[in-house]
C-alpha cells in the first residue's frame, strides 16, 4: 500500500515537471515567434539606416562624436519613435524595451495605454539632432532635438483632433548591454506648422497620361522621353493642354532616386516645351498607411518637392488618388490625418503650390476643402445627375476651383457592344464634358489604350483587365477612336485661347 | 443624400478639437490625462497650455568612467544624472558635488539633468569609492579603480642556472612596479622572448601574481641558450643570457658488425644509443653511418632508431675489416672502430 502511494506521487511529480517544462518551452517559442517578426514589423526604412540629420556641437563635448556615433545614435532615435508609433497602433507594448529604457519606457508605455482606450496616435516624421552632452567613456548622451510630429486622436466618424508641429526638446540616452536605448525625451517648445494656402485659378481640359506601352508600375522605370515627347504633342493636337500623371511612391523612395528623379525633371520640361501644365499624383500605389511610414513619406516629399516646386509646369499637386478608397482597410481618422499631414509638410516645404485630392466621387469632394486650395473628384457615376452633382461639390468648395480630374469609359466591346464600344464611349464622354461644362478643369482617363495592363495594380481578372485596357481615346495602334471627335468639339483650338 | 452626407463630412472635419492635450508622448482627451501623465515636465499643448517644471532632486544616477584609470595619466569624467520623484530631469542649475576616493569636488550645476567633472585621481593604484549629491540629494555608492602605469613599468630578468633539457625551467622577473611605485596587477600578461644563438626564438607569457612573474619553459627543440628579454607593453627588459644544459651521447657508442651468410655484405647494428640524461634517444631520431672498411671500401647507411638502436645492411665485404664507422646523430657525431663479431643471437640484446 505504501509503495503504491510512493509510486503514485512520483508519477505526479513527474508529470507536474514535464507539464511545466511543455509550458516553458511554449512560451519561450511564443517569445522567439514575437521577436523574430520584430523587424518586419518596423517600416524598411529603419533597416537603410538613420534618417537624423545631426548638426554640430556647439561646445567641444567630452568624448569626441564620431559618424560611427551618429548612425548608431541616429538609428536609436530613429527607432524609439517607429516602435512607439508601433506599440500605440497595435496596443502592444510588449516592444518598446528594445529601444526605451527607465523613464521614457514608462512613459511610452503609459501612452500606448492611453493610445489604446482614446484613440491618439503620434508618427515622428523627421528629426535634427544636434549633440549637448557626451560621457567620456561613452555611456550616456543628450541631445537637443527638432522634430515634426503629426498627432491625431481618431474617432468612429473620422478625426476629432489633429496637430501637425514643429517642436524642440531633450533626448537621454544610455548606452546598456543592448545598444543605445532611449531613456528620456522632454517637449520643450512646439509650433504648430503654419496652414497656407496658395490659390489656383484657371481652366484646365486635357488626360490622365500614361504611355501607352508602358502604364502604371512601368511608367517610370521605362520611361522614354521620346515616347512621352510624342504623346504631349498628341494631347495639344487633341485640344487638351494638361496632363494628370502618377508619382509612384516605390520609384521615388528607392534607394538611389536619381534616375526616377532625372526622369521627373524632364518629364515637367517636356511638358513645359509643349505648353502643357501638369498635375502631378503623390504616393501612388501607397500600400499601406502604418505610422512607422510616415517618416518615409515625409522623405519622399523632401525628394519630389524640390523638382516640383522649381517647374513652371505644375498647376498644383494631386496629394494622393483615390484615398477615400483606403478607409474602409486603414480608417477614415488615419488616412485624414495622414492627408493632412502631407497637406502641412508641402505647404512647410513648397508653399507655393497649390494643393488637392483626387477623391473618387462626389461625395467625398467636400473633404478637407477648407485645407485645400482645389476641389477635385472624379466622375464615374451614372450620366444622370453629372451637373447636380458639380453643383453641390461647388456649394462646398466655397468658390475654390473644381476640377474633374477623372472621366472615362471603357469602349472594351466583347461582343455586340456588350459592355461597351466606341460609340458608346464617344457619346457618354460628350454627355459627361457637357454636364461639366461649369468646372474649372476635366481630365480624361486615359490618352492611350493599354496593350498590356498591370496586374499587379488592376488585378488578374481578365475581365477586369480588358475593360481597364480600353478607356483610351486613342487606340493602341495610336489612331483614333470616335471619342476624339467629341472632345475636338468641345475643346477649342487652343490658339484662339489668350491668357492660358 | 448626397447633400446629407456631405453636411456630415463637413461637420466632422479636423483640426483642433476642444478638450485635447498632447505632450512628448502622444495625444489624448483632456479629461482622460491621469496625475502621473499631468506630471511630466515640457510643454503640454491644449486648450491651456503649460509648461510643466520639474520637481526638487528625487533621484541621483552617477556614471563614473572610464572604469579603470591609468594612474597619473588619465582624467576620469563623473556625471550625474537627476530626476526628480516623477522621473523628470531636474531644473537648470542645481548645484551638484562628487566625492571621488579621498578628493571632494563641488562647483558643478546641472544642465538638462545633468552634472558632471573631469577628474584626475592621485596616483596611487586601487579601488576607489564614488558618489554625488544633487539638490541634496544623495547618489548611491558607485566603484572605479585606479590602475598602474603599464608603460612606466621596466621589468627585468632574475639571472639563473642553466636550464636542463627536457625538464621544466623556470625564470623569474623581479619587482614590477610603475613610476609611481603601484604594483603591476595580477594577470597582466608578459611575454619573455629568447632569441638563440642559432638564430632561433623562443616565446613563454606569462600572468603577473604579486608584483612578479615567472616563465616556466618545458626546454624542448632548442640546440643552443641565448639571450632572453621579458617585456610589459612595448618596455623590454635588458637582455638576460640565458645557458643551456644540453645533453650528449654516452661515449662510446656501441657497435657491431657480423657477417651474412651466402651474401658478401654484412651487418651492422648501432646502439643502444644514450644520452648524459640517462635516457635512449628517441624513436625516429635520425642516424647515418658511413663505414670504412680496412681494405678502403666504403658504405653509407641511414635511417632512424628504434628502441636507441640502428640496424642496415652494408655490401661490404666480411673480410675487408675492422671497419671504422663514423656515425652522426642529432647530438653530434663520434667515431668508432669495429672488428667483425658474432651475429647477434638476440636483436635488442644489450653488449
Amino acid at each position: 500500500m505504501r509503495v503504491a502511494g510512493l509510486a503514485l506521487v512520483f508519477v505526479a511529480s513527474l508529470v507536474c515537471t514535464l507539464w511545466l517544462a511543455a509550458v516553458a518551452f511554449g512560451a519561450a517559442q511564443e517569445r522567439q515567434t514575437t521577436y523574430r517578426y520584430f523587424a518586419q514589423a518596423l517600416d524598411a526604412s529603419v533597416e537603410r539606416g538613420h534618417s537624423v540629420d545631426w548638426r554640430s556641437p556647439d561646445a567641444a563635448l567630452a568624448r569626441p562624436f564620431t559618424d560611427g556615433d551618429a548612425a548608431l545614435l541616429g538609428r536609436a532615435l530613429d527607432e524609439a519613435w517607429q516602435v512607439l508609433a508601433l506599440a500605440q497602433e497595435t496596443g502592444d507594448g510588449s516592444i518598446l524595451a528594445d529601444r526605451f529604457s527607465g523613464v521614457a519606457l514608462e512613459r511610452a508605455a503609459l501612452s500606448v495605454a492611453d493610445a489604446t482606450a482614446h484613440g491618439g496616435r503620434m508618427a515622428v516624421l523627421s528629426q535634427k539632432a544636434q549633440p549637448v552632452f557626451f560621457h567620456k567613456d561613452g555611456s550616456l548622451f543628450q541631445a537637443e532635438t527638432e522634430t515634426v510630429v503629426a498627432r491625431y486622436l481618431g474617432a468612429e466618424t473620422g478625426l476629432s483632433a489633429f496637430e501637425l508641429t514643429r517642436e524642440t526638446g531633450i533626448a537621454t540616452l544610455l548606452n546598456e548591454s543592448s545598444g543605445w536605448r532611449l531613456y528620456s525625451y522632454e517637449r520643450r517648445a512646439s509650433i504648430a506648422l503654419p496652414d497656407g494656402a496658395a490659390p489656383w485659378t484657371g481652366a484646365m481640359r486635357g488626360f490622365n497620361y500614361y504611355p501607352a506601352g508602358s502604364p502604371w508600375r512601368a511608367f517610370w522605370r521605362e520611361f522614354d522621353p521620346a515616347v512621352t515627347e510624342a504623346d504631349f504633342a498628341a494631347v495639344r493636337a487633341l485640344g487638351g493642354d494638361s496632363v494628370r500623371v502618377f508619382l509612384t511612391r516605390e520609384d521615388f523612395l528607392a534607394d538611389a532616386p536619381d534616375a526616377a528623379l532625372a526622369r521627373l525633371e524632364q518629364l515637367l520640361a517636356l511638358a513645359q516645351q509643349q505648353g502643357l501644365r501638369v498635375v502631378p499624383t503623390l504616393f501612388d500605389l501607397k500600400p499601406h498607411y502604418r505610422l512607422g511610414g510616415w517618416a518615409e513619406d515625409a522623405r519622399y516629399l523632401q525628394r519630389v518637392l524640390p523638382v516640383l516646386a522649381a517647374s513652371g509646369a505644375v498647376a498644383f499637386v494631386d496629394i494622393k488618388n483615390e484615398p477615400d478608397l483606403d478607409f474602409a482597410a486603414h480608417g477614415t481618422a488615419k488616412v485624414t490625418a495622414w492627408l493632412n499631414t502631407m497637406a502641412g509638410l508641402i505647404r512647410d516645404a513648397a508653399p507655393g503650390l497649390p494643393l488637392t485630392v483626387g477623391w473618387s466621387d462626389a461625395a467625398q469632394a467636400g473633404r478637407l476643402a477648407k485645407t485645400l486650395d482645389v476641389i477635385s473628384y472624379h466622375e464615374y457615376a451614372p450620366i444622370a445627375g453629372t451637373g447636380q452633382r458639380l453643383a453641390t461639390v461647388r456649394a462646398l468648395a466655397g468658390g475654390k476651383p473644381v476640377v474633374v480630374s477623372e472621366i472615362g469609359q471603357s469602349s472594351f466591346d466583347l461582343g455586340f457592344g456588350y459592355p461597351g464600344s466606341e460609340a458608346r464611349q464617344a457619346a457618354s464622354l460628350a454627355q459627361r464634358l457637357d454636364a461639366l461644362a461649369g468646372a474649372e478643369g476635366v481630365l480624361v482617363w486615359t490618352l492611350h489604350d493599354f496593350p498590356v495592363v498591370d496586374a499587379t495594380v488592376i488585378g488578374a481578372s481578365p475581365w477586369r483587365q480588358r475593360l481597364q485596357a480600353a478607356f483610351g481615346v486613342l487606340r493602341a495602334d495610336g489612331t483614333e477612336k470616335p471619342a476624339v471627335a467629341a472632345l475636338r468639339e468641345r475643346w477649342p483650338d487652343l490658339s484662339e485661347r489668350v491668357g492660358d | 443624400m448626397l447633400r446629407h452626407a456631405v453636411l456630415m463630412i463637413l461637420a466632422a472635419s479636423p483640426l483642433r478639437a476642444q478638450g485635447t492635450v498632447s505632450d512628448a508622448f502622444g495625444i489624448l482627451p483632456a479629461a482622460a490625462l491621469s496625475p502621473e501623465r499631468a506630471a511630466w515636465a515640457g510643454l503640454r499643448s491644449g486648450d491651456a497650455p503649460q509648461t510643466v517644471a520639474p520637481a526638487p532632486a528625487d533621484t541621483v544616477l552617477l556614471f563614473i568612467g572610464p572604469k579603470s584609470l591609468v594612474a597619473g595619466a588619465e582624467d576620469g569624467h563623473a556625471v550625474a544624472l537627476a530626476v526628480d520623484r516623477h522621473g523628470n530631469l531636474v531644473a537648470d542649475g542645481q548645484a551638484a558635488e562628487f566625492v571621488l576616493g579621498p578628493a571632494r569636488l563641488a562647483g558643478a550645476t546641472t544642465r538638462n539633468g545633468v552634472a558632471d567633472v573631469l577628474f584626475r585621481p592621485a596616483p596611487q593604484a586601487g579601488v576607489l569609492e564614488g558618489g554625488a549629491t544633487v539638490g541634496g540629494r544623495q547618489s548611491t555608492r558607485v566603484l572605479f579603480s585606479v590602475t598602474a602605469d603599464l608603460h612606466s613599468v621596466s621589468p627585468d630578468i632574475v639571472p639563473a642556472g642553466p636550464m636542463r633539457v627536457e625538464t621544466m625551467a623556470t625564470l623569474s622577473t623581479g619587482p614590477l612596479h610603475d613610476q609611481f611605485g603601484n604594483s603591476v596587477e595580477d594577470g597582466v600578461a608578459l611575454p619573455l622572448i629568447i632569441r638563440h644563438d642559432d638564430g632561433a626564438y623562443s616565446l613563454a607569457t606569462a600572468a603577473a601574481m604579486d608584483g612578479r612573474a615567472e616563465f616556466d619553459l618545458l626546454v624542448r627543440g632548442m640546440d643552443t641558450g641565448g639571450q632572453g628579454r621579458a617585456f610589459v607593453g612595448d618596455n623590454g627588459s635588458a637582455e638576460a643570457m640565458i645557458a643551456l644544459d644540453a645533453p650528449a651521447l654516452t661515449a662510446p657508442t656501441p657497435a657491431r658488425v657480423w657477417p651474412l651468410a651466402d651474401v658478401e655484405a654484412v651487418g651492422l647494428r648501432i646502439g643502444p644509443v644514450a644520452t648524459s640524461a640517462g635516457h635512449l634517444l628517441n624513436d625516429g631520431a635520425p642516424v647515418s653511418a658511413r663505414v670504412t672498411a680496412a681494405a678502403g671500401q666504403v658504405a653509407d647507411a641511414s635511417g632512424w632508431l628504434r628502441d636507441g638502436y640502428f640496424e642496415a645492411v652494408l655490401p661490404l665485404p666480411p673480410e675487408a675489416g675492422p671497419f671504422v664507422i663514423d656515425l652522426v646523430t642529432a647530438l653530434g657525431a663520434e667515431r668508432a672502430l669495429a672488428a667483425l663479431s658474432e651475429r647477434p643471437t638476440r636483436l635488442r640484446e644489450a653488449e
